[in-house]
This record gives structure tokens, sequence and C-alpha cells, in this order.
């Protein structure tokens, strides 16, 4: 089965956004790469486009994302990979680094192996990740890939570790 | 659908849910390892380190569905939303809202809808399915959010224009990071869009 969803999807962006001064509201201040994009969707994941998340632990923002148009059959288009960045780092393309996997690590090389092995997740929607201070591990609570979209699942979630899908009774 | 698949995705922890508590020297690096064995029953080792590992102790305890998230100052409905902090506030940056039609002020229920914009910012406060939506038109009586990523004309963008922002990434109290994956078309037409996402 052809993932069809990747129509039309350009790649991933940043943007840095600001608060405004005295007030709690906030306006994007700069787009940047080349059209607002970072990561061209032919070549690379679309970071941050499943999950994007700064880490109180350590600095870190890390963001998540499926992996390039180029991949095309359904089971490997499902697939997750991730970059991470200090936050001092976060608007210099340069620093990221690319998860290649738990053998590899982290490395300022960009992935260009999309496989089950440097991928961190597979078949998950969109979602958000959170610190449990007190289980002391990370959840990534996310959408499934129904319709109409809901919350399907959380599980237990570490940037380099395998995940354990929560159960629900 | 069961009660706790209706739940909707918010920023603030509104589930109680547990996890388990591995550290990083309790996991093998060969944690993904396993061997297929081929049609002819052959074996090939084989790595993906998005198996699961190991055996969950804690299940959820419960869940609660609190209601649909709408907005406590405009008339839309909403697509997926995340939250991230910035200072001592919590910001949502949702995707598509539709606006309620004209002479529509209650968002619930079965309604009409009048035009999309493509993602929206709103401040999170003490009640979470109702933010304060930050861009507004400023419409009376009944107001609709606006957009808050403004549409890059030159860049080929439009109304049309997926966009795809998840949580803003604090960088220091009063500047943070978006990551977004804008896409070329969204739909041939407001209407259709507006009808699809109904």
């Amino acid at each position: 089965m052809q993932n069809d969803f990747v129509n039309g999807l350009r790649g991933a962006g940043v943007a840095r956004v600001e608060l405004v001064e005295g007030q709690h509201n906030m306006t994007v201040k700069e787009r940047l790469g080349e059209k607002g994009i970072w990561w061209d969707a032919k070549e690379h994941p679309r970071y941050g486009d499943i999950s994007a998340y700064r880490d109180e632990q350590s600095d870190y923002i890390y963001a998540l994302g499926g992996p390039p148009t180029s991949v095309k059959d359904f089971a490997s288009a499902n697939y997750v990979y991730q970059v991470r960045v200090h936050k001092d780092d976060a608007f210099d393309l340069s620093k990221y680094e690319y998860w290649h996997g738990r053998k590899i690590g982290w490395m300022q090389e960009p992935l260009r192996s999309f496989t089950p092995e440097s991928a961190v997740m597979w078949n998950v929607g969109q979602g958000q990740i959170v610190w449990s201070p007190f289980y002391k591990c990370y959840f990534f609570v996310h959408t499934g890939e129904c319709r109409p979209p809901a919350v399907q699942r959380a599980l237990s979630f570490s940037p380099t570790h395998p995940a354990r899908h929560l159960s629900f009774d | 659908m069961k009660r706790w698949q209706k739940y909707l995705l918010s920023g603030a922890a509104l589930v109680l849910f547990a996890g388990f508590v591995f550290k990083s020297s309790d996991i093998p690096l060969d944690a993904g390892s396993f061997t297929q064995v081929l049609p002819g029953g052959t074996p090939e080792e084989k790595v993906d380190n998005t198996r699961e590992y190991g055996r969950n102790k804690i299940t959820i305890a419960s869940t609660e569905w609190l209601g649909y998230q709408l907005s406590a100052n405009t008339c839309a409905r909403r697509d997926l939303g995340f939250t991230g902090k910035l200072g001592d506030r919590w910001y949502a940056l949702h995707g598509d809202a539709l606006w309620c039609a004209e002479g529509i002020s209650n968002p619930e229920g079965d309604i009409e809808y009048q035009k999309m914009v493509r993602n929206t910012l709103s401040l999170m406060g003490d009640d979470v399915l109702k933010p304060v939506d930050l861009y507004t038109d400023g419409a009376s009586p009944v107001q609709h959010p606006t957009q808050f990523f403004p549409i890059r004309e030159e860049w080929g963008e439009n109304v049309l224009s997926g966009f795809g922002g998840t949580s803003i990434c604090a960088i220091t109290d009063t500047m943070g990071i978006v990551y977004y994956a804008p896409v070329s078309f969204g739909a041939p037409s407001l209407k259709m869009a507006c009808q699809r996402r109904a």
C-alpha cells in the first residue's frame, strides 16, 4: 500500500517566536531557510512534524518527524526519526545532531538511511512529549491513524531507548 | 468508539496515567535485535529499535472525557493543537480553525462554517477547554481566530496552504522556536476544506 499522505509536503521549517514585551502574546519574528524550509521533504524527514520538545532535563530540543517523501511504501513511511540541538544553538542548522540508531548514536551528519534501526517509533500520530517528575520518565501522548483523530495511546518515551505502549483498561 | 478515545490532546496533563521507569543502563544495546525466519526457513538477523522492550509494570489508572477544546473568546472549531511554555505561561498552537458561520455564536453542535485559517495561537489558562485566542478579527458580537503565522505569498503560500506546526519550544523565557511542515496545497477551495474538516 502506498503512502499518499506525502502529497504536497515541502519539508520542515523553523521559526523564531518572541513574546511581546509586557504582554502574554507573541509574534513570529522570522522563518528560517529557503522559502521557510530547512529540511527538504524529498531528502530529509519532516523533523518537528510529529512532535517538538524542549527537554527541561537537559536543555536540548528534540524534533521528531516522518521520513522523506521518497519513502513510498506504507510501512516504511510510518517510521519516525529525530534530531536534537542544544537550545542555545537552535537557530543554527549546522549544530543539529541526527539520531542514527542506538548503535551509532548522535551524528552531525544528516541521516540518509531510513530504517527501523535509525527510527525511534513506528505508526504514531502527532503528539506531545511530557516529562513526569513522579515516574521519572517521559510520556508521548499522541493521536493515531484512525479517523476522526483521537488520543489513541500514550507511551513511555526516552529519546534514545525503545518505547513502551501503556495499556488502557 | 470508547469514551477514553474521545479525549482530546491538551498540553495540560489532565489524564492520570502511568508509565514505567527504566534507567538507560537497564536497556541493552541490542534490545531491538531479533531473528526473522524467512520463507523457506532461513533465519535473518534484523534490528528494529521501534520495537517495545521489557515489561510495562504500570497501567493507566483512569481516563475521563472532559469535552471539546473550543475557545474563551472566539467562535470556531479547532484541529489538533500543541502546547509549549514560555516564561510562566503555556501557549497552544493549533492547526486548522474553522470559523463558525455568520449568526452562529455557539461552536458546539451541528453548525455551518464560513472560513478557515491554518494556524492559531492561544493562551492556556485554568480551563483547558477554553484557551484564549490571542489573534482575533475583533468582530462583534462574535470574534473569530486569525492566522498566527503570516502567509508568505512570495513563497507561494496562501490560505489553502497547510502548515503543520507543533509545540513552541522555549529558548529563553521570552523567545522560542517552532517547527512546522508546510504543505503546498490543503484543499481545492475553502468551501471544500470546511466541509472536509467538519
